[in-house]
């Protein structure tokens, strides 16, 4: 529960919440000041998994920068791949074939439900102490690990997505074990739902924690399931559509405050419970839309040089806009490229929210904004 | 609106020396020059337009562009060099939920010694640590932030690593900052050892 | 059973796990049988970085489960024989790695799981990124991948047992 207001009888503490900690959103250090156990201001102290990967887009290639999106955000590599090859293909002009885009979709749908059970409510449950639903979600991610690996041979950071289309086709038996899963993961998905977010300990902590109005969400720069959450109905795969999203059906869930207030916690748990859901009805109508010509990649120029200019181009990752700022001279390497994404703001944004709060819900409300060291710092 | 749109109102509003508009060959998206003086109030313009309602700031993007020579020929063959000025440019790039929109704005600071750029963090506070950290990476100073300190890099690292012509340290603070090749290792190895191998020879 | 003779199996289990042991009394030395208890239960740190901490999660975790070996993971390095160290190091971080190093207690042991705390890996090319975990701690055992599967992890880990069972504790001068 929030305190609104905060008593100044006694001295005040300097706390450290240390870059190593138990928790799996990465490296992040939070310096705080509290009175007791309530806090009065928060710094995060970032910069521990600067990894300089704008300036190796300086350095390398289009073509060989594709692992390194990758890392940017390691439980969504293939939006962030997508994200890349995007930003090339808009200021190259470079069509890429219907077969491919299909293929994308799939692989992005199926990446957002992973990145939701690990990070979304996985950590959230194991933040909050909860041990065993973050088990049940590696579970279910584990059956999709093994299905990603059969099309492109990693578990993790995935290096799928190519300039132009995608590396391999679809093996033979993929549409098969992927509905399969789906059919397995809808029940599993609402039992996840009974054990964790019907569970009463785990509604008190979250209802009414760090609530972030519509207005102070826009001005912060939140994007995402953290907007959505705030009552701001915009998902860029239905207001700035790209690849097939404008032929697919999906509704996007917005934060209703079911449990009081509209954009607290969890809403945040809610949204992402519910993307989920929609992700599964969009690779259900996907499968059927893929198109018998086999043309999975464009034919590009032995060395890919766009044309010299700016461009802003993004995609609905999983937390968010991830977008690519990118800058080109002509030349075959990028002359500058600054990517966007959406823990970058929330973590800017945990300054605001979080006066007030206690110690343990501060810990809540890093979990619900499903922030990650890499997305923070590059 | 489009984007051309959004750059026209602002011509409108602001003048055509102030406001210009760019789209170099080929590429989609336009981009607005807007004089660094006429910063704050265009940012305040597009923000509190009610058909503008640009309030979200998606992203802020410092590059660095280095003097260099271009070669040309002129009219009569005579091929002569052109020498451009280094400079820098932030880029802005703003987008409204309600209306939909999105918009590039940018400022070309002339000269990359002192950059100076005036902040916009009194309109949108979302602009803090996109701010911090191209003053971090580039050396971009913005006028009117109230804490500009160093966001991403140790407190006490040298110079800023995104500049072009950026040298590393050899070491921080007794690391060293380079790592011999294990190639590079067991050449090394090799010539020892054939080195060894020709002394023996000789002295046999 | 009392007078039962123990060179029959009391339940039926396969040959080779069976060691008949004569009278209930086991010989070894001390040090072979401290390391024995050390190596079957290895608390690791929890340092996971970047990318490899996601499966250094996984390995933990329901498939490959390294709670088998009796490594659990703990939060504090007080508590903790190893430290996995999972992910990017940078030069930020790398003055917190020794503190973190210093606070274990000994005997300790260091794993460097993947390609970025081996050498630096993909990330060679960085300013921020400090070249391997061994330019500040001691490694016993590289683990190479980006990211090693949970497969590979396991036999670092298991490579490690073999590190601490040939380690003579008693005798073993420690660094003063």
């Amino acid at each position: 529960m929030s305190v609104a207001s905060v008593s100044s009888s006694g001295e005040e503490m300097l706390l450290n919440m240390g870059p190593q900690h138990p928790s799996t959103h990465g490296v992040l250090r939070f310096i705080l000041r509290t009175d007791g156990e309530v806090i009065s201001a928060v710094e995060p102290d970032i910069g521990f998994l600067h990894r300089s990967i704008e300036k190796i887009a300086e350095i390398v290639t289009f073509e060989q920068f594709m692992p390194y999106t990758d890392r940017v955000d390691y439980l969504a590599a293939m939006n962030a791949n997508h994200a890349w090859a995007r930003a090339v293909e808009e200021i190259a002009h470079i069509e890429v074939p219907r077969r491919a885009q299909v293929i994308r979709v799939i692989t992005d749908e199926l990446n957002r439900i992973i990145s939701h059970l690990l990070g979304g409510v996985g950590a959230l449950a194991m933040d909050l102490g909860a041990v065993t639903p973050f088990l049940h979600a590696i579970r279910e991610r584990e059956t999709v690990n093994d299905i990603i690996e059969s099309l492109c041979g990693a578990r993790l950071t995935y290096n799928y997505v190519r300039i132009g289309g995608v590396w391999y086709d679809l093996p033979r038996n993929f549409a098969d074990r992927t509905l399969e899963f789906l059919d397995h993961f809808e029940p599993a998905l609402d039992e996840f739902d009974r054990l964790a977010g019907q569970n009463k300990i785990f509604k008190e902590r979250l209802a009414g924690v760090g609530v972030v109005s519509a207005k102070d969400a826009i001005a912060h720069g939140l994007v995402g399931p953290n907007l959505r959450a705030s009552g701001v109905k915009y998902d860029l795969r239905r207001n700035m559509p790209y690849s097939i999203y404008p032929e697919l059906e999906f509704d996007i869930p917005v934060g209703q405050g079911i449990l009081g207030t509209v954009g607290d916690c969890y809403d945040r748990y809610w949204v992402r419970i519910q993307e989920m859901r929609e992700s599964v009805k969009i690779l259900r109508q996907a499968f059927k839309m893929l198109p018998d010509d086999k043309t999975i990649k464009a034919k590009l120029p032995s060395v890919l040089k766009p044309p010299a200019g700016e461009i802003y181009v993004a995609v609905e990752a999983p937390r968010g806009e991830m977008g690519w700022y990118l800058v080109t001279n002509g030349g075959p390497k990028a002359h500058r490229g600054r990517v966007r994404t959406g823990s970058y703001a929330a973590m800017s944004a945990i300054r605001f929210i979080s006066r007030g709060l206690m110690i343990a819900d501060l810990v809540a409300c890093i979990a619900a904004f499903d922030t990650i060291a890499p997305e923070v710092d590059r | 609106m489009t984007s051309d749109e959004i750059i026209a109102r602002l011509t409108q509003k602001f003048g055509a020396e102030k406001i210009q508009r760019v789209k170099p060959e080929g590429v989609p998206q336009p981009v607005a020059i807007v004089a660094a003086d006429t910063l704050r109030a265009a940012v305040k313009y597009l923000q509190e337009d009610p058909e503008l309602d640009c309030g979200y700031l998606a992203t802020i993007c410092a590059s660095d562009f280095l003097p260099e020579e271009k070669k040309t020929k002129s009219a009569d063959g005579q091929e002569k060099i052109e020498k451009i000025p280094g400079r820098m440019e932030v880029a802005y790039h703003f987008g409204s939920y309600a209306k939909n929109h999105r918009v590039n704005l940018k400022v070309v600071i002339p000269s990359r010694e002192n950059p100076t750029v005036p902040s916009i963090y009194s309109l949108n506070p979302a602009a803090d640590w996109f701010e911090r950290e191209q003053f971090d990476l580039l050396g971009i100073q913005f006028d009117g932030h109230p804490d500009l300190r160093r966001l991403l890099m140790p407190e006490d690292w040298q110079g800023y690593p995104m500049r072009k012509d950026y040298q590393q340290a050899p070491e921080w603070r007794g690391i060293p900052t380079s790592r011999e090749n294990s190639h590079d290792l067991f050449l090394k190895r090799l010539a020892a050892e054939e080195a060894e191998e020709a002394a023996e020879e000789k002295l046999s | 059973m009392a007078g039962q003779s123990l060179s029959k199996p009391p339940i039926h289990v396969d040959a080779s796990y069976y060691s008949p042991i004569d009278g209930g009394i086991v010989l070894a030395n001390v040090d072979e049988f401290l390391a024995w208890t050390r190596a079957n239960s290895l608390w690791y740190m929890l340092f996971g970085l970047a990318c490899c901490a996601i499966e250094l999660m996984q390995t933990g975790g329901p498939r490959a489960d390294l709670d088998r070996f009796g490594a659990v993971f703990r939060a504090s390095p007080r508590q903790s024989d190893m430290i996995i160290v999972a992910g990017t190091l940078t030069y930020k971080m790398a003055t917190r790695v020794k503190i973190l190093y210093d606070q274990m207690p000994e005997p300790k042991y260091v794993i460097s799981m993947g390609s970025c705390s081996n050498c630096g890996g993909l990330f060679d090319l960085g300013y921020s990124v400090c070249k391997g975990v061994d330019k500040i701690i001691p490694v016993d055992v590289y683990v190479p991948g980006c990211p090693p599967r949970p497969e590979a992890l396991t036999e670092g880990v298991i490579k490690l047992q073999e590190i601490v069972k040939r380690d003579r504790y008693l005798r073993r001068k420690v660094a003063a």
